[in-house]
């Protein structure tokens, strides 16, 4: 499903050029649930920016779905996202002014999908992810526990093939982050692509396979569980 | 996709009540005043427009000039043959009308008086060419024959209640008339203005073709607006080829056909109306954009706390057009509300502004689908001017850079912002300036001395008194221990009209000179100064009541003439004159005086003593003014039983010489005032961000020591140099605009330095004021607080 070659990002102020991936390689299959690691500014969030078409890389190869994205201009990588990826924060990004419902509904809103639609898969979705009674409430009304439920059903209602989550057990106790890395696996079970930016250990070992990387670069990668993929070459 | 975006936009709007408080605030004034002053401008805009045929009608203004004048008279008065002329010679034009003004006539209906100011004659193709309704009569036959009269639902009201006006008989001036038609009133936006409208061919001049005097109004309709300059340039070349012999003598005459559609907006009697509506109008707009602008400011400061919004909306897919919609509807939500308000607010306004401009307008100058399309047309703008700036900007962003709220691509913002303070403030200091420039001026103009004591004289309309009765009027009214003395005259001296040609000492062309015949005591009774000669006396008055022929008229010079003649005063004593016919000696020279408006130096005028002319009453009052007019009104009744007295105050006729002047000030008074206020309001919005983002280096500088002063000044700084800035732009441009208005009077006062010095200090200590509520809000706040929300 990925396939990222030599991929470069530098960051450059008028003095000081940092680079922050440096020549990365490496491929995501479909249905796998990947764990990326590394020390803070070992290169992990611009990676996932990158994946998640929010940033483009200064070199290198980027294949989405066979597609060549490197290089694409904001309209293309916007209309991509918006049909393909979801995104689970760390600080959850959830929009003050918007209820739990009109939260999850909003990428909904996006892809044009009819209102009447718009009721039923939100209601589905916050259904699943037990947080039904609180859809008229604002973000600020509920606990971390509960937005990063929120945060993940907007993620999912628009049946993303992939989903990116940066550090999505960050700012949650140990329960409640439980109860979300339960839900991202269920996600995984059903189908959906995961690569998930973790400091944790704990998170790492519910993924497939942990990339750990060191100053831009792609240090080991450890197996934990067998995952045989239908499709196996991108 | 539509309602979300006005749901989100309302929330947002609901959770920064600060912000849309003062961008609303000023939104709803900038609306107000923009709906006030566009229906004042649409008001005389679309003067005389009601007339079908209103494009191809022209006006005939006339202008003449004797070899010896120095510039040529211009008059809105035209010679009796113009219309008819017109009409025979030219195939251009399709219709003529000759209109003569036939002001203050009894009118006795049954056996009731009225005294009628506004009657004309007009030849019977008034109705032909202007459009007034009628309601009963043939617009096509009513003036056709003489002493036939047209009258406006108003007077026929008057005259019969409720009765049938048509057919009906009425006598003015002693004759018979009959009503041939009923027309409705005439609009106020109509500068031909009647209440009756008699047959031109009961005016004994109506048959005959004359050149050489000049009493009519001209109107020419034309076959097609195209043709107006060719016949115009026709007509003057028909006139020079009749008249050849005087102008190889050096006389020349000429006709200008000035549409009537323009005719109100450019004539002398509106003043400079066209400048000062384009000024009005300058205004309206500006205190729009100046309101609008609020918005952008508090929109854009404000952006740094939405840029995770954004980049979230952008991470779930939001297009960039879609981000430039849902701010874009977070102005048109303040702008809708605003635009109602504001229209609202206006319209409750109206009879105050109407006071305040002495004018009569409503929203009635309005065309119905104008108004509603002017409202849409209005909220798209201001939304759009508002909201579209912030829209582009915020929509820009990186989703990255967005949640990272990175702000770096935000500093374009921030210059823009400064611009804007400069743009707000600069506007707001010319305005203040042309506030007070303009008021100096016009102090200068009611307080100079123009060589005529104003002061507590009444002028008295006489103009329907036969001249018997005049005088035993006056001599009954300088009894009255309230009057100290009582003159006449033609004209009043701040208004004089009369164009003549003077000879002087068997000169062969005569010069153009303003001439007035007055009561021999019009000097003394309205304070003017003899430099030579003497005053007009009893004797003067016994030579002109002789029959024509045997008269010797007494003259009375002022300084300009006997200049204009190279003679000194003491010279010009005695010199024989011709005065269109009439023959007789300088005896006096007065000191200059002015007799119009001090927009115009002083010209040649001559005064002399008849008594055939009297139209105006001049008493002067002594002591209590109410008693003195109650002693008027008195002796007013006794001689007049059946009209009213119509009287007014000599100042001020002087004082409305001014009128669109002071009308155009005391509305640029109270915008002026409102610009400064929004532009303060964006200010202090923008003061209440800046301290709340700062709050923590607040908080350290304090800790660190620094005084309540030196953060206020911290914070007020960069604001002043702004405003420092706008005074640098608006110094030079309000001096230019000021220079080339003030141009327009002879009589004016010096540069206004002081003026300047006084607004930039002004303007400076309003936006200190208003800087340092917020300021100095910050500066005592305890430090602890503010490090400790951090």
């Amino acid at each position: 499903m990925i396939k990222i070659t030599d991929l470069e990002k530098y960051y450059a102020t008028e003095e000081v050029r940092t680079i922050a991936l440096n020549k990365l390689s490496f491929q995501v299959q479909e249905g796998e649930f990947v764990a990326v690691m590394g020390p803070s500014g070992c290169g992990k969030s611009t990676l996932l920016n990158i994946l998640g078409l929010l940033d483009d890389p200064d070199g290198g190869s980027f294949i989405f779905n066979g597609i060549e994205v490197a290089g694409f201009n904001e309209r293309k990588r916007a209309d991509l996202r918006k049909h393909n990826i979801g995104f689970v924060f760390q600080s959850f990004n959830l929009i003050d002014e918007l209820t739990v419902f009109e939260n999850v509904e909003l990428p909904l809103i996006y892809t044009g999908v009819k209102p009447a639609e718009r009721k039923k898969r939100v209601d589905e979705v916050l259904e699943k992810m037990q947080i039904m009674h609180r859809r008229k409430h604002f973000p600020q009304q509920l606990s971390g526990g509960q937005q990063q439920r929120v945060a993940v059903a907007r993620a999912v209602v628009n049946n993303p093939k992939l989903i990116l989550a940066d550090e999505p057990t960050g700012n949650l106790d140990s329960s409640n982050g439980n109860e979300v890395m339960d839900l991202l696996t269920e996600l995984n079970e059903a189908g959906t692509t995961i690569i998930m930016v973790t400091h944790s250990e704990h998170d790492a070992k519910y993924s497939h396979r942990i990339i750990r990387m060191l100053d831009g670069q792609k240090v080991t990668e450890n197996i934990l569980s067998e995952y045989k993929s239908k499709t196996l070459e991108v | 996709m539509l309602k979300n975006y006005i749901k989100i936009a309302w929330r947002n709007l609901w959770k920064n009540k600060m912000t849309t408080t003062l961008s609303l605030f000023g939104l709803i004034l900038g609306v107000t005043c923009f709906m006030l002053l566009g229906t004042y401008i649409l008001n005389e805009l679309r003067y005389d427009r009601f007339n079908d045929k209103a494009v191809r009608i022209v006006f005939v203004n006339y202008s003449y000039k004797s070899p010896s004048d120095v510039e040529a008279t211009h008059t809105r008065n035209t010679p009796t043959a113009v219309a008819p002329v017109a009409k025979r010679e030219f195939y251009e034009v399709e219709d003529a009308v000759r209109i003569y003004r036939y002001d203050r006539r009894e009118v006795e209906v049954g056996n009731t008086h009225f005294t009628e100011g506004n009657m004309l004659l007009a030849d019977a193709s008034i109705f032909h060419i202007f459009s007034f309704d009628f309601i009963s009569g043939n617009p096509g036959t009513a003036l056709d024959k003489p002493n036939t009269v047209v009258i406006t639902q108003r007077t026929a009201k008057k005259y019969f209640k409720n009765q049938p006006a048509l057919g009906k008989s009425i006598v003015i001036n002693d004759k018979i008339w009959e009503v041939t038609g009923v027309v409705k009133d005439n609009p106020p936006y109509s500068s031909l203005q009647f209440d009756l409208a008699g047959s031109y061919l009961s005016n004994k001049r109506s048959e005959q073709e004359i050149w050489n005097s000049a009493n009519d109004h001209s109107y020419l309709l034309l076959k097609t607006p195209e043709q107006r300059l060719q016949a115009e340039q026709k007509f003057n070349a028909y006139v020079q080829n009749q008249f050849q012999d005087d102008f190889k003598g050096g006389f020349t005459m000429r006709f200008d056909f000035i549409p009537l559609t323009e005719d109100h907006l450019s004539s002398a009697a509106s003043g400079n109306l066209k400048t000062y509506l384009f000024i009005l109008g300058v205004i309206a707009v500006l205190l729009l954009t100046i309101a609008a602008i609020n918005f952008t400011n508090l929109m854009t400061a404000k952006s740094v706390e939405r840029l995770r919004e954004i980049g979230v909306r952008k991470v779930m897919g939001a297009s960039r057009q879609s981000l430039i919609i849902q701010f874009l509807t977070e102005a048109a939500i303040l702008t809708i509300l605003a635009v109602c308000t504001g229209t609202l607010i206006a319209i409750a306004l109206m009879p105050a502004f109407n006071k305040l401009t002495t004018l009569n307008i409503s929203l009635t100058s309005w065309d119905g689908t104008y108004f509603v399309l002017t409202l849409v047309l209005l909220f798209f703008t201001t939304a759009l001017l508002a909201g579209g700036w912030p829209a582009l900007v915020l929509s820009r962003f990186k989703p990255v850079n967005a949640l990272k709220n990175n702000a770096t691509s935000l500093t374009n913002t921030a210059s823009l912002r400064k611009f804007l303070v400069v743009f707000q403030f600069a506007v707001s200091i010319i305005f203040i300036i042309g506030t007070l420039v303009a008021k100096k001026q016009l102090d200068f103009i009611s307080k100079a001395d123009t060589g005529v004591n104003r002061s507590n004289v009444v002028v008295v309309d006489a103009s329907s008194m036969s001249q018997n009765t005049v005088e035993s009027f006056k001599e009954k009214l300088v009894t009255s221990q309230y009057i100290n003395e009582v003159t006449a005259s033609s004209d009043t001296p701040v208004d004089m009209k009369g164009g003549y040609s003077m000879k002087v000492n068997g000169q062969e062309s005569g010069m153009s000179i303003t001439a007035a015949p007055v009561d021999k005591d019009y000097i003394t009774t309205l304070g003017m100064r003899l430099i030579a000669g003497t005053n007009f006396n009893e004797s003067d008055k016994l030579q002109v009541q002789q029959p024509q022929e045997a008269r010797v008229y007494a003259f009375m010079l002022n300084k300009t003439a006997v200049d204009q003649l190279g003679l000194t005063p003491e010279e010009a004593i005695g010199e024989a004159v011709n005065l269109n016919g009439r023959k007789g000696f300088i005896k006096g020279v007065l000191q200059d005086f002015n007799f119009a408006s001090l927009h115009q130096g002083i010209s040649p005028v001559v005064l002399f003593a008849e008594y055939d002319w009297t139209a105006k009453i001049l008493a002067k009052i002594q002591g209590s003014t109410s008693q003195g007019l109650a002693a008027i009104q008195t002796v007013w009744t006794e001689f007049n039983p059946d009209s009213a007295l119509s009287y007014s105050f000599l100042d001020n006729d002087y004082q409305n010489l001014y009128k669109s002047e002071q009308r155009t000030a005391a509305i640029l008074n109270i915008f002026s005032a409102i610009t400064i206020l929004v532009s303060c309001l964006g200010l202090f919005g923008l003061s209440v961000f800046m301290v709340a983002q700062r709050k923590k280096e607040i908080g350290i500088r304090k800790v660190l020591g620094a005084s309540i002063v030196q953060i206020t000044y911290l914070l007020s700084v960069k604001f002043l140099k702004l405003i420092g800035i706008a005074l640098c732009i608006a110094l030079p441009i309000a001096w230019y605009f000021t220079t080339s208005w003030l141009q327009g009077f002879a009589y004016k006062i010096a540069e206004p330095y002081g003026l300047y010095i006084l607004s930039g200090a002004l303007t400076i200590g309003i936006a200190m004021l208003t800087l340092s509520i917020q300021a100095i809000k910050a500066a005592v706040a305890n430090p602890v607080k503010s490090l400790r929300t951090e």
